[in-house]
């Protein structure tokens, strides 16, 4: 790795932890530091017995100074110790880590879906620039985008509920069976969330593919390509894909938040117990802690998957350290 | 007028007329969607005179089917649907358009003063803007709206905070090229302060952009009401196409497979968020229109057969 | 001439603009040349000559229509289509484009690009491939060993040679160079027109240079060909059309070059050329010229021989000329209607 190529990775390295600490101190400020805060007001914490209260106060160490309470929250973020949840009285980190274990799998699946489907719509879309399949494409694709994501859900459930499970991630009353029995039970709920989460994405994806390939299509090396003598077929995939991959990542890497977003809102309406509804359900109960804590996992991952992406992009484009 | 005034008056005379009007009219698809982005704004405006029954109380049974007497039928409360739907589309373009306008303040102030000045202040600008694209929106709303509670205000301004990053982004990639243009730099050498040029000459050219993005910002942002309201943090007393949809959620209407009471509010959003995006990527191809060439296509050219010429010789 | 390696006769483009118009953009162009020649194509900008040596290699867009002929070391390439004119294309017949543009990919390895059309033609591969860019390379004054670099790291200059050096993989007859110094700082743009004019004589290519960089004619070709508004309008020996031109814009456009030691007021050619989407009656020409006659609003003048090797399109010559061949462009003009 030549040192341009280093410099670039550090100082990407270097933006993410600043954006984590801001996000960090982003998180004390709102849930801690601002009056009638939640976390620390005590009055606001329902069915706070003093004992509870006074394990609190210790904890957060309401006694003394904000920018002291701001080191012993960073110093108990550093042990994972994202606070007590107020409904359970179970540390926060617990009660997430197996929501985050449902979400991935189920979001991993829908965002797949919207990429495949998106490139291929996408390429399909600017190959066939302005006749019918590109109007139809693009403007299915600006509906797709435009239908709030709760309400597509809601749709899928209408159409659909009735040949495909909608709630929850288990069928409750299955007792026993194998293990191989639940898999296939829990894949068959995942499939109606995971088409919605896929639906959301879908249309800004193709939009994005398509814009991309339009651009390289019109670039002077293609036509060299074509002036070698070159098939269309590999042109198309050794000049155009391959020059339409960077924009391409770099936007499905923008839309990360989106497909956070996305995913809460799915798994609210499916009542898929994953990290979303725990932000749902915590926002609903006034669970302060988890509703911090589900924030700060959330923003992070974010934060991460964008590294990641960066990293992507650098390897896809010699260009991107200049 | 001052000499700074008359140097550069005729090429930003030449440039400005193509104004709105013109661009919208070469441009059927944004016409079109100016057309239902209006008929949403006056039903918006004049909702009471247009729901033909009462919002708070029941006029029919409970979800009742859509009807000649309740064209898309009744909610689980027995109130008429159409009706709601109308009051509803209020709060929601109000709020949309409040947020849009609150985002409009920092994308327009970052976009021109990161474009004009360049250097360290367009790279610190940049910087900001990259952080503020890293954070998902809704998660963030969601925080903000639930610490600060749940209020119409609160979530305006939640919304707004958020959404500037594109318009700044749109519009100081035009104020750079604008700045390279004669009629900024005649001014500039003429000796106008920084302000008055920025003010006067570039915020005009910059303006038509900055409608556009506030357009489509607003769309965004009805985009995201739903979606907050949907988990509970709008105003509880407010009716909006997201607490309909939320409603319908909460109190079994997919059960009773009343989709009269899911379907409509879904569609109304989906209609503005979609006149919104034409009407603003119509005025932005106006703008700049992009001039796209095709190296390779599907289809090939043609050998035109020649017609007898007469007597010429191959 | 003996048997002309690239024979154009007769060539015609049309584009189907999308408010369903058509663009006329190259109206019956011919010319020829054979090994070891270079023939410059001049024209102000919008005179239909990228036009005319994109369509030589069937490089157009879907909207284009084509008639005429165009035939490579005797094979007719063009009236089959995209198809049969993709067969020739590198192994007969390459391109070097404008020197800012980027015919590189800038995720491939400048090597790499080299190779490829060696491989796909089946000229050679694997190393023995990479060892003949190589060689390539050094031919056009780059060292070897920056095959492995991407486009991005080389300057102007060295990519423009890189893609002469590309053109030359598959050691093609005919080498069309698309304003291939434009772009280039002055200092490169000598030493780019000396490699292509030294690889002309070395490797026997006939070389089409496409310019509207007038010095840059007077230094490489021997012969020229002048277009305006997609007709050539004169067409000889360099020499020819400096000193002996027979059409006013030759004329005009020759003197509007300013001189670099003397203090020549520069000429211009008042105003523009004539829209190409609509019909014209008469010579093309004659708005702007300053020696238009009456005859020029109603017939189009044809390509007629004025001398050795030279033709003109001007009714001045066949008012002054006694000779009377004709390259017929529209057969509609006989002497009697000159007189």
């Amino acid at each position: 790795m030549n040192t341009r190529t280093l410099d670039y990775v550090i100082k990407r390295i270097g933006f993410s932890f600043l954006t984590v600490f801001v996000v960090l101190t982003f998180n004390f400020v709102l849930f801690r530091a601002l009056p009638g805060s939640a976390v620390t007001d005590l009055s606001r914490v329902p069915n706070a017995t003093p004992a509870l209260r006074h394990a609190l106060a210790q904890q957060f160490g309401l006694a003394q100074p904000k920018w002291q309470q701001y080191f012993i929250y960073l110093k108990q973020l550093a042990h994972g110790n994202l606070g007590v949840s107020y409904i359970n009285g179970l540390p926060v980190w617990h009660n997430l880590r197996a929501d985050l274990f449902n979400t991935i799998p189920m979001v991993g699946l829908g965002t797949t879906l919207a990429i495949i489907f998106g490139i291929w719509s996408g390429v399909t879309a600017a190959w066939r620039w302005h006749r019918p399949a590109d109007y139809l494409l693009t403007n299915s694709s600006i509906a797709f985008y435009s239908f709030p994501t709760q309400w597509l859900g809601l749709m899928l459930v209408l159409l659909f509920g009735r040949f495909l499970p909608t709630t929850g991630m288990n069928n409750a009353f299955a007792v026993g069976g194998s293990t191989l029995s639940r898999l296939g039970d829990t894949l068959q709920h995942m499939v109606l969330p995971a088409i919605a989460v896929a639906l959301t994405l879908y249309g800004q994806y193709t939009l994005v593919v398509r814009s991309a390939v339009l651009e390289v299509l019109g670039e002077d090396y293609v036509l060299t390509a074509r002036a070698k003598g070159l098939p269309a077929r590999t042109i198309l995939r050794r000049y155009v894909l391959r020059n339409a991959l960077l924009p391409i990542v770099t936007l499905i890497a923008l839309s990360i938040g989106y497909v956070v977003g996305g995913a809460l809102l799915v798994e609210t309406v499916f009542t898929w117990p994953g990290i979303g509804l725990a932000v749902y359900q915590s926002v609903l109960s006034r669970d302060y802690p988890m509703l911090q804590g589900a924030f700060l996992i959330l923003t992070l991952s974010v934060v991460m998957l964008n590294l990641v992406a960066d990293l992507i992009s650098l390897k896809l484009d010699p260009r991107v350290a200049e | 007028m001052s000499e700074l005034d008359t140097a550069s008056v005729t090429e930003e005379q030449r440039s400005q007329r193509s104004g709105l009007g013109t661009l919208l009219v070469k441009h059927r698809a944004g016409l079109i969607g100016g057309l239902i982005l209006l008929v949403f704004v006056i039903l918006a405006v004049g909702a009471p005179l247009f729901a033909p029954f009462s919002t708070t109380t029941a006029s029919g049974g409970v979800f009742a089917p859509p009807s000649a007497r309740h064209w898309l039928g009744t909610n689980d409360g027995g109130i008429d649907m159409l009706s709601l739907l109308i009051q509803g589309g209020r709060i929601s373009m109000l709020v949309g358009f409040a947020a849009a306008l609150v985002a409009a303040i920092p994308g327009a102030l970052v976009g021109i003063l990161s474009g004009y000045f360049g250097g360290a202040v367009d790279t610190v600008l940049m910087r900001i803007t990259d952080f503020f694209l890293v954070i998902p929106v809704i998660p963030v709303m969601i925080v903000i709206a639930a610490v600060w509670g749940p209020s119409l205000l609160h979530l305006i301004i939640a919304i707004g905070v958020l959404l500037w990053t594109s318009t700044a982004r749109v519009l100081r990639a035009q104020v750079k090229t604008l700045r390279q243009r004669t009629f900024v730099r005649r001014a500039v050498n003429l000796g106008a302060s920084r302000t008055r040029v920025m003010t006067r000459h570039i915020l005009p050219h910059v303006a038509p952009l900055l409608i556009a993005q506030t357009v489509v910002t607003m769309a965004l942002a009805i985009f995201y009401e739903t979606a907050l309201a949907f988990l509970g943090l709008g105003d509880p007393t407010a009716v909006s196409w997201g607490t309909i949809i939320e409603d319908a959620f909460l109190r079994t209407a997919i059960s009773t497979g009343a989709w009269w009471a899911i379907v409509p509010p879904g569609l109304c959003v989906a209609l503005v968020v979609i006149s919104a995006y034409l009407v603003g990527q119509s005025i932005e191809e106006g703008l700049n229109p992009r001039l796209r060439v095709a190296n390779i296509a599907p289809r090939s050219w043609r050998v035109r057969p020649l017609v007898g010429r007469g007597t010429e010789a191959l | 001439m003996s048997e002309p390696i690239l024979d154009v006769r007769d060539l015609n483009v049309w584009f189907e603009l999308p408010s369903g118009r058509e663009l006329h953009a190259v109206k019956g162009v011919s010319f020829a040349l054979g090994a070891g020649e270079v023939l410059g194509l001049v024209g102000e900008s919008g005179c239909g000559k990228t036009t005319t040596i994109l369509a030589t290699m069937g490089l157009l867009p879907s909207s284009a229509e084509v008639s005429g002929e165009v035939r490579v070391d005797g094979a007719d390439t063009l009236s089959g289509g995209e198809d049969s004119v993709r067969a020739h294309r590198w192994t007969d017949v390459a391109m070097v484009f404008q020197g800012a543009m980027n015919c590189f990919s800038p995720v491939r390895t400048i090597g790499d690009q080299i190779v490829e059309p060696m491989k796909y033609h089946g000229l050679a591969k694997g190393d023995a491939a990479r060892q003949r860019a190589g060689e390539l390379l050094e031919m056009v004054g780059i060292p070897a060993s920056s095959a492995q670099r991407y486009p991005h790291e080389f300057s102007g200059g060295m990519r423009q040679r890189a893609a002469i050096a590309m053109a030359l993989a598959c050691d093609p007859k005919v080498l069309l160079a698309d304003e291939p110094t434009t772009g280039l700082d002055v200092m490169v743009q000598a030493q780019i027109l000396e490699l292509l004019s030294g690889l002309a004589q070395s490797l026997g290519l006939a070389v089409v240079l496409v310019t509207h960089d007038l010095p840059v004619v007077a230094e490489v070709c021997s012969r020229a060909a002048v277009m305006y508004a997609g007709q050539i309008i004169e067409m000889g020996a360099v020499d020819d059309l400096y000193h002996d031109s027979h059409h006013p814009y030759t004329r005009l456009l020759f003197a509007a070059t300013p001189s670099l030691l003397g203090d020549d007021v520069v000429a211009s050619i008042p105003g523009t050329p004539p829209r190409l989407d609509q019909p014209l009656t008469g010579c093309s020409f004659r708005e702007r010229c300053d020696s238009a006659m009456d005859v020029c609003a109603t017939l189009s003048p044809a390509l007629i021989t004025v001398g050795a090797q030279h033709s003109a399109a001007c009714h001045l010559n066949a008012v002054t000329s006694d000779r009377g061949t004709r390259v017929a462009l529209d057969g509609d003009v006989t002497p009697e209607a000159l007189q």
